[in-house]
């Protein structure tokens, strides 16, 4: 049997696409296992028209450092015999549950190897139904919102929290509660640098609003991946779990690069000041003088005043030095590639002339004729690359994926 | 000698109660999921122990032909209930020395029944498990009294090309379905009439092409080719050389609703 890297590296993929939904009973409670629609019923066709696309990004948005994101799924499924329809129809799927919105959703994939067995076949995206439309066209679309969106409705004064709370403390209140982890398992916090809160009664906002503020003070990034959520640190550390190869390769991913922001100067913040009144600045002439220093104001009025150093100092760290950034279209890599995961890049164009070396001569002027590489894109594989991005098209089977260079 | 044939979906679906004496029940879906490489198989038989699927349809139907796909039973029997035991169809369907792994059995007389049960006795080699790969029990729409004029077979196919750099083909099989394009020429009302039903069923239907007949070889006209699909294009029928004492030609076009499976 093949394994997923030899699938996926393959130049001939067959998919495996599967969708899952859970719905909930009359009383509120989920169904206890997972339904596969996709092929509901055994003697009808697939039901899926289009699957959409999914994507998770870190600080995907030039200049506006520490956002992140999930997105949401549109489907397209064939309902020419009603099968989503509204739940008060006898021939809807809902029929005898609850209703269509919050229903769970779950996407699998992976690959068929040569035998047709299923290899590395995955959760890519989990999430629940915003808004179900039927049409005339004999289709339903379905849209479903990734969990991130269940933090988004919740305020975090409805924690009644007072007094001082590390942020760890904090994001756990949120996150373990029943209304929330009926949706996103609970999985104790864990941030970079956990400050405390002096007072958490001047928390306002929705948990997402608190979560993302706090996770950017502490240097860490929320992550909602599938079902699962977590908070890690920003500065990734560790080997290559992938490397992509381009042009000059034999075997080449990458389909095409989208674009190469080679010096990613937009997000270099060399001077950050706290509302406060701290401060912290590079002490690096060169890149004084290349991005100025152009203040990045920060709110740290919340956090405790010996702890406001430290995060300033990580914040500078962290963004002090140009990232250059890349986007390019390769392979559907399942899950073997995921935000924050460092990979490496090889990108080299050939060598013309080719290198030729004149024996005896060692003199200049020898008749040696060393050439330089071709193509305006040429990335060796020595260098890290954080990725930022991933855009999984389920439809087209292909990735679209983001990295920074870690410097 | 055999027509094309027109039947109505299997009655063995979801809806059937399995009783099964040493096969799973959770794989008793390999009979209707119209992938015969997949099979229903026991799991602790030997030539010297009967193994016997009861299939309860949990209503009554009207059936006229089996289709026993990728079999490896040599000495077996099925039969229908009869409102109060289990008896023989019409003609017969009980062998001791059967050697094809596909077979096909018709025209017994039409029986109403909600139960089919399948006795395996003994495999073409020896003592091996007892396996199905696809079970059709079904009722005839017709049979056509003549073959098309034209008979297209192909293999259709949803994918994805992709290029890297280098240009090196990278091909995303997503499915391959069948689709058959046929011409029937000159058909008097009652051929006529077996389109109509076919394309109006208002359910996917199956393509027989050999209609049972196992002398074909070629693709499409073999034994096993009997395929669950819709007919897609527009029902309409024409003149035979725009003559009023010539009957009516039909091009028909039928897509598989299933995915095909090597």
């Amino acid at each position: 049997m093949s394994t997923i890297e030899q699938l996926i590296r393959s130049n001939m993929h067959r998919p495996v696409r599967k969708l899952y939904i859970k719905r909930r009973n009359e009383d509120g409670t989920f169904e206890a296992d997972w339904l596969r629609i996709d092929n509901y019923k055994v003697n009808e066709a697939g039901r899926v028209k289009t699957w959409g696309s999914v994507s998770m990004s870190i600080d995907d948005y030039s200049g506006k450092i520490g956002a992140f994101n999930v997105s949401n799924l549109t489907l397209t499924l064939r309902n020419d015999d009603g099968f989503f329809n509204v739940e008060t129809d006898d021939r809807s799927i809902w029929f005898g549950y609850l209703n269509r919105k919050y229903t769970k959703v779950k996407i699998d994939v992976g690959y068929l190897d040569v035998n047709g067995s299923e290899v590395g076949v995955e959760t890519i995206f989990e999430g629940y139904v915003d808004k179900a439309t039927i049409s005339d066209q004999q289709t339903s679309k379905l849209q479903v919102l990734s969990y991130q969106t269940v933090l988004k409705k919740y305020e975090v004064s409805d924690l009644i929290m007072s007094g001082g709370k590390t942020i760890n403390a904090v994001i756990d209140l949120i996150m373990n509660q029943a209304k929330i982890t009926k949706f996103i398992p609970f999985i104790a916090s864990d941030v970079a640098v956990n400050s405390t809160i002096t007072d958490t009664s001047t928390l306002k906002g929705t948990y997402w609003n608190i979560l993302k503020d706090l996770c950017f003070k502490a240097n860490s990034v929320p992550l909602v991946y599938g079902s699962s959520f977590q908070t890690v640190d920003r500065t990734v550390t560790g080997s290559p779990v992938w490397t992509f190869f381009g042009k000059g390769s034999a075997n080449s991913d990458i389909f095409k690069i989208n674009s190469y922001d080679d010096e990613g100067a937009d997000r270099v913040r060399v001077f950050w000041i706290a509302d406060s009144g701290e401060s912290a600045k590079s002490v690096d002439a060169t890149l004084l003088a290349k991005y100025l220093d152009d203040p990045e104001t920060i709110n740290l009025d919340e956090i405790d005043v010996g702890d406001r150093a430290a995060m300033l100092n990580a914040l500078l760290a962290e963004w002090e030095n140009p990232k250059p950034v890349m986007e390019f279209t390769t392979r559907f890599l399942i899950n073997q590639v995921k935000p924050l995961d460092i990979v490496a890049i090889d990108i080299e164009g050939n060598v013309v002339p080719s290198n030729t070396f004149v024996w005896g001569a060692w003199v200049w002027g020898d008749g040696s004729v060393w050439g330089k590489n071709t193509g305006a894109i040429n990335v060796g594989v020595g260098s890290s690359w954080k990725v930022t991005k991933i855009t999984k098209n389920i439809n087209s089977w292909s990735n679209k994926v983001k990295l920074e260079l870690i410097p | 000698m055999s027509n094309i044939k027109f039947y109505e979906q299997n009655i063995v679906s979801s809806d059937t109660a399995f009783s099964l004496t040493t096969a799973l029940t959770a794989s008793a879906k390999y009979l209707y999921d119209e992938n015969d490489t997949t099979k229903l198989t026991s799991v602790a038989s030997s030539d010297t122990v009967s193994e016997i699927w009861d299939m309860d349809f949990g209503a009554s139907y009207s059936l006229t032909a089996l289709h026993l796909a990728n079999h490896n039973l040599k000495d077996f029997s099925i039969q229908y209930w009869s409102s109060s035991a289990f008896v023989d169809f019409s003609t017969a369907i009980n062998t001791t020395t059967n050697s094809g792994t596909y077979g096909y059995f018709e025209e017994f007389t039409n029986v109403t029944t909600q139960k089919v049960r399948i006795t395996g006795n003994k495999t073409i080699v020896a003592d091996e498990q007892k396996s199905v790969g696809g079970l059709r029990v079904m009722n005839l729409i017709g049979e056509m009294d003549h073959n098309p004029k034209k008979f297209k077979l192909k293999y259709q196919e949803n994918s994805k090309k992709f290029y890297t750099d280098a240009k090196e083909s990278v091909f995303v099989l997503f499915g391959t379905s069948r689709k058959i394009n046929t011409n029937f020429e000159n058909l008097d009302a009652d051929n006529i009439n077996i389109l109509q039903n076919v394309k109006f069923k208002g359910s996917p239907i199956y393509v027989y092409a050999s209609g049972g007949d196992d002398t074909h070889e070629r693709r499409g006209w073999r034994i096993q080719d009997i395929y669950l699909m819709n007919y897609t294009n527009a029902f309409e029928p024409k003149l035979s050389d725009d003559a009023l004492h010539n009957g009516e030609d039909i091009k028909c076009i039928f897509e598989g609703v299933k995915p095909f499976t090597s």
